[in-house]
């Protein structure tokens, strides 16, 4: 709950981003003035070594059984493939032939746990790395923008992009709690794109319209009084609307930026072709780009498979579209890109010689697990929190290898192949990222407007107190 | 050029003198000005009221013909007379959007409830009938305390076939794996903290949790004596309610009186664990308590209770200045602090009065039961006063906190749906809107009962809106303005489309129209339709200019930077 008083003034959202900077791109950004404070609370050592983070989010719940952490059951389908790996560990090549590839290269992580089992809670937790409360749930950042705050003032003169993009949200996620700045500045909102059909791209200036563009813009800058007036009871919100579209200007005109956003039709092709093969692709631009970026959260819908399980019909047999099958076709969108993503990043190098994906953290997996054993009664999984597996790459982390195991079944974890010896939850990743970005994640900000500290990584997940740290196993 | 700009804004201030006081509201807002020497901004031109009060109370851009008639209308009382043409007549031949239109009025405040109660796909099927009888309660304008009784009290059979219960099934709780289960209490939860948001302007989310004690003392002093305990009395009114499905995995619901009551041991899954406590439904402003002897039932007696407390006015009547004023008397709407609304009871040092005209506040209030809480009553009072026509350029000397004394009008951002409402309105080049189940199609935005009736058949205009903050109806709408709006005016492809001479558009119309018209004139039409006024003699001159170098591209060119300038995109 946000609420104002004038016996004791605490800054409001919309007054913070009244104040605070509006120019997105880059070094342009100020760091935030107002009456936030931030400061370390325990002595940790960010681990450092990524410059970027580039989370696949797995929306709907994976069936880990059936792919990361992959069991054979009677009734298990032939075309899975399930074979085992040169590296030693069984794998469905019908479904993951592609990034059977690039394993060398990726931590199978199977003891990973979720707090909550509905979509909405748990995906908050995963993006937002707090418990989700009422109360608090408009306040909050979400992990993108914490480390767009992180980078606020920080970034070369040179930046075009800003330092937290979202791609292929579903609606409304980006204005609602999931994805959103919460009392952080405006400017670590993310650029939020979308590759989808239908999805705008209005930062690509295609070449014969430059000229006419250009004279466009000469035209309005030299009529529109409308952005002239400089008395102090001019409103800000114009002011504000004329800088953003200084940015946008900015990103439209830089000759960079068709290099982040055109993509060649053989390149998608090889990443799926799909608009989240579309999504991986520029997000490999942009680290490659090294303009800013330092947090890309990429979008895959659809996982959370209900009903059919292992349907290959497009058009399903239940009543309710989101109860069809999918497995296949989630998979193989998921493939192809995954796996290009991973081979391009450790291709292409960076000034210092080293690989791409040497400095970039790539994650890949959902917010829950699904429930173990037999089908359901429409031929699905539900919703199971006690294991959740999930890919791991990138930044030192050391690939070819799996950390966790669980049982025949594939619903309770035996072995966690980490230092806390229990679950690795949402909070373990978000510090993580959080150390490989050189963020101290025992840090706090007080000043919020409700009064209540933010903690970039929150001791308690709802009643039971656990002591997050980084998943330090990832890198040795 | 500015010089020049700034010169016309302190003339206009100077020669505007003292403003007169037309109603209720400029007595309290220019006394208190008055009072503490706080220097207002001039009134608005006739063209930015025009343009303001239209879209306010409209969603919608003035024609150029409206703007010609009502700038050369010279009667003093045209302002007046405006408003009341905005307001649709009552309905003579049936009610609801099937068989007749009856302007954009019902469709933007039809868009308003729905986005406040959050009609989105949770409802499925529902959508529509909810949205229809939101529309056909403003179409026949059934007063708001009886819309809101209606609300809170509608039961089913089916939520797909009776609109008012799509309410209260809203505020379901899922349980279990989310699609047969509902998780009862944290339903009833949410049915207390949203109806007394929504219609008291009290927010109980924190004390849902824990008691205020503690917590809000430096927050708000009335929540702060508040207990965990009081939310769960107000939930216990809806503790016999019970929202299911029909069958299956399908959101159709039933909306019935049949549960045993609210039992604190059941586990939530929103909220910190339950613990012993006496829960007989009480309403929390008054400590009322449910009495089944008159024959009403839970919900009824709570309804009842809601809309006869004083505070459903005053919360109803600053939600509506807040919309149109762009900022609250008590500000954000749903944070009043109820022990400090009283200056002759004043709360303890070193708290203030929460209101920032606490008298004006009740007297909107008394005003609007009078009136037997006639919305239209209330929107036209508030649009008829000087306080609200204002412009939005602050005096000279203007300070931030002259914000609070509403000395100039708030500038807003046109919402998602205004705005592409606005471009198709400006470029002359509609869509054929498809909404589930009804036949005709429609040409805005505004019209749809969700978005997403169109996401599947406009795809490219349906993510332009999210982009522009078009709700999902689980959080508010946004006018936050973001580089992306920004970027997508300048070069979307959607846009770009608009400012193309096409068949049936506007610019072929004023090129290649059967009467040809002269460059001056097509300048007029073109900001006549985007920031509805003529052009000043400078940028008639550069406009006209721009088109005789090459007429076509010139007049494209024209269109696409008006588009652009920020007396479009803003609401002024």
């Amino acid at each position: 709950m946000i609420q104002n008083s004038s016996a004791f003034p605490v800054l409001t959202r919309r007054d913070f981003w009244r104040i605070g900077a509006v120019s997105v791109t880059g070094a342009a950004l100020a760091p935030l003035s107002g009456p936030l404070r931030a400061a370390a609370t325990a002595r940790v050592e960010p681990r450092g070594g990524a410059e970027c983070v580039i989370f696949l989010n797995l929306v709907g719940g994976p069936s880990q059984m059936d792919t990361f952490d992959v069991k054979e059951y009677k009734f298990t389908p032939q075309d899975l493939d399930i074979r085992t790996l040169p590296i030693g560990y069984r794998w469905p090549f019908g479904l993951l032939p592609r990034t059977a590839e690039v394993l060398e290269d990726v931590a199978v992580v199977r003891s990973m746990a979720a707090w909550e089992t509905l979509h909405n809670l748990a995906q908050y937790g995963l993006q937002v790395g707090h418990p989700f409360t009422a109360a608090r749930a408009k306040e909050l950042p979400c992990i993108g923008s914490v480390i767009a705050y992180e980078s606020l003032g920080k970034g070369k003169e040179s930046d075009y992009l800003p330092p937290f993009v979202s791609m292929n949200f579903p609606a409304g996620a980006v204005n609602g709690t999931l994805i959103r700045e919460g009392f952080l500045d405006s400017a670590t909102a993310p650029l939020a794109l979308d590759m989808r059909k239908g999805g705008s791209m209005p930062f690509l200036l295609p070449e014969e319209n430059r000229s006419r563009f250009n004279s466009r813009l000469d035209f309005l800058r030299s009529f529109d009084t409308s952005r002239q007036l400089e008395s102090p009871g001019a409103p800000k919100l114009y002011r504000e609307w004329d800088s953003f579209s200084k940015s946008a200007e900015k990103m439209i005109k830089s000759p960079q930026v068709a290099g982040v956003f055109q993509l060649k039709e053989d390149e998608r092709k090889r990443y799926g072709g799909t608009p989240f093969g579309d999504a991986c692709q520029i997000a490999r631009n942009m680290v490659a780009a090294r303009a800013g970026v330092r947090y890309i959260l990429v979008n895959q819908g659809g996982w959370d498979h209900h009903g059919d399980i292992y349907g290959k019909t497009d058009g399903g047999r239940m009543e309710d579209p989101r109860m069809r099958g999918g497995l296949y076709s989630n998979c193989a969108e998921l493939d192809s890109a995954y796996a290009a993503l991973l081979q391009d990043l450790k291709r292409m190098k960076a000034k210092d010689g080293s690989s791409l994906l040497s400095k970039t953290l790539v994650l890949a997996m959902g917010e829950f697990g699904r429930t173990p054993g037999n089908l359901t009664d429409i031929k699905g999984r539900d919703h199971w929190p006690a294991v959740r597996a999930g890919l791991f790459a990138g930044a030192g982390v050391k690939g070819g290898r799996l950390i966790g195991a669980t049982d025949d079944q594939g619903g309770k974890i035996t072995r966690f192949d980490w230092h806390r010896n229990r679950p690795m939850y949402p909070e373990d990743v978000t510090a993580t990222i959080y150390s490989l970005l050189g963020i101290d994640w025992s840090k706090k900000i007080t000043g919020t407007p409700s009064g209540r500290a933010f903690e970039y990584v929150e001791p308690m997940s709802g009643t039971t107190f656990i002591d997050s740290t980084e998943i330090k196993e990832l890198f040795t | 050029m500015t010089r020049v700009i700034f010169f016309f804004i302190c003339l206009g201030t100077l020669i505007a003198g003292p403003v007169p006081r037309k109603n209720l509201i400029d007595e309290h807002i220019f006394g208190k000005m008055e009072r503490d020497g706080v220097p207002h901004a001039a009134l608005s031109t006739d063209t930015e009221f025009l343009r303001r009060v239209t879209l306010d109370l409209t969603g919608r851009l003035p024609s150029a013909e409206s703007i010609r008639r009502f700038t050369a209308d010279e009667s003093p009382d045209k302002r007046e007379r405006l408003v009341d043409s905005l307001f649709p007549g009552m309905p003579t031949m049936g009610v609801g959007r099937r068989p007749t239109r009856v302007g954009p009025f019902l469709d933007r405040w039809t868009t308003f409830f729905s986005d406040l109660f959050r009609n989105n796909e949770q409802l499925r099927e529902g959508i529509n009938g909810f949205h229809d009888h939101i529309y056909k309660s403003l179409e026949l304008n059934v007063p708001y305390d009886e819309f809101v009784r209606d609300l809170i009290t509608a039961s089913a059979v089916s939520t797909w076939t009776n609109g008012a219960a799509n309410f209260v099934a809203r505020h379901r709780v899922m349980g279990g794996d989310g699609y047969s289960e509902m998780n009862h209490e944290d339903t009833c939860d949410e049915l207390a903290i949203w109806t007394t948001r929504l219609f008291l302007g009290v927010d109980t989310e924190c004390i849902s949790c824990h008691d205020g004690k503690g917590h809000l003392e430096k927050i708000n002093l009335w929540l702060s004596g508040r207990k965990r305990t009081d939310v769960w009395r107000q939930a216990a009114f809806f503790g016999k309610t019970y929202v299911g499905p029909v069958y299956g995995r399908i959101p159709e619901f039933r909306v019935k009186d049949s549960e045993k009551g609210y039992d604190v041991s059941t586990k939530s899954i929103t909220r910190l664990p339950r613990y012993k406590a006496a829960v007989e439904p009480a309403f929390l402003l008054t400590g009322e308590h449910y009495n089944p002897a008159g024959g009403a039932r839970e919900r009824e007696s709570y309804a009842r209770m809601v809309t006869s407390d004083p505070q459903f006015a005053r919360a109803t009547v600053n939600l509506f200045w807040s919309k149109l004023m762009g900022r609250g008397i008590v500000d954000p709407p749903f944070g009043f602090d109820l022990a400090r609304q009283d200056p002759a009871n004043p709360p303890p040092a070193p708290w203030t009065i929460q209101p920032s005209h606490p008298e004006l506040l009740n007297a909107l209030a008394d005003d609007f039961r009078r009136h037997n809480y006639d919305l239209r009553h209330l929107m036209r009072l508030i649009v008829t006063s000087n306080a609200y026509q204002l412009s939005s350029n602050g005096a000279p000397g203007w300070k931030a906190n002259h914000d609070t004394y509403f000395a100039r009008h708030q500038a807003r951002r046109l919402s998602a749906e205004e705005f592409w409402d606005a471009v198709s309105d400006a470029s002359g080049i509609y869509e054929k809107f498809k909404v589930k189940d009804l036949e005709r199609p429609f040409r805005y935005v505004m019209e749809a009962s969700f978005n997403q009736d169109f996401a599947a058949s406009h795809p490219p205009i349906w993510n332009l809106l999210q982009e522009w903050g078009q709700t999902d109806r689980e959080d508010p709408p946004t006018d936050r303005s973001s580089m992306v709006q920004a970027a997508s005016l300048m070069n979307h492809d959607l846009l770009l489309n608009r400012v193309k001479i096409q068949p049936g558009g506007r610019l072929e119309r004023l090129l290649r129209g059967s009467s040809p018209k002269s460059n001056g004139d097509i300048v007029d039409e073109l900001f006549l339709s985007t920031i509805s006024r003529l052009p000043n003699a400078g940028e008639k001159r550069q406009s006209v200019r721009l088109i005789e170098q090459q007429r076509d591209q010139g007049a494209e060119d024209l269109l696409w930077a008006l588009l652009n300038r920020i007396d479009f995109i803003f609401c002024q």
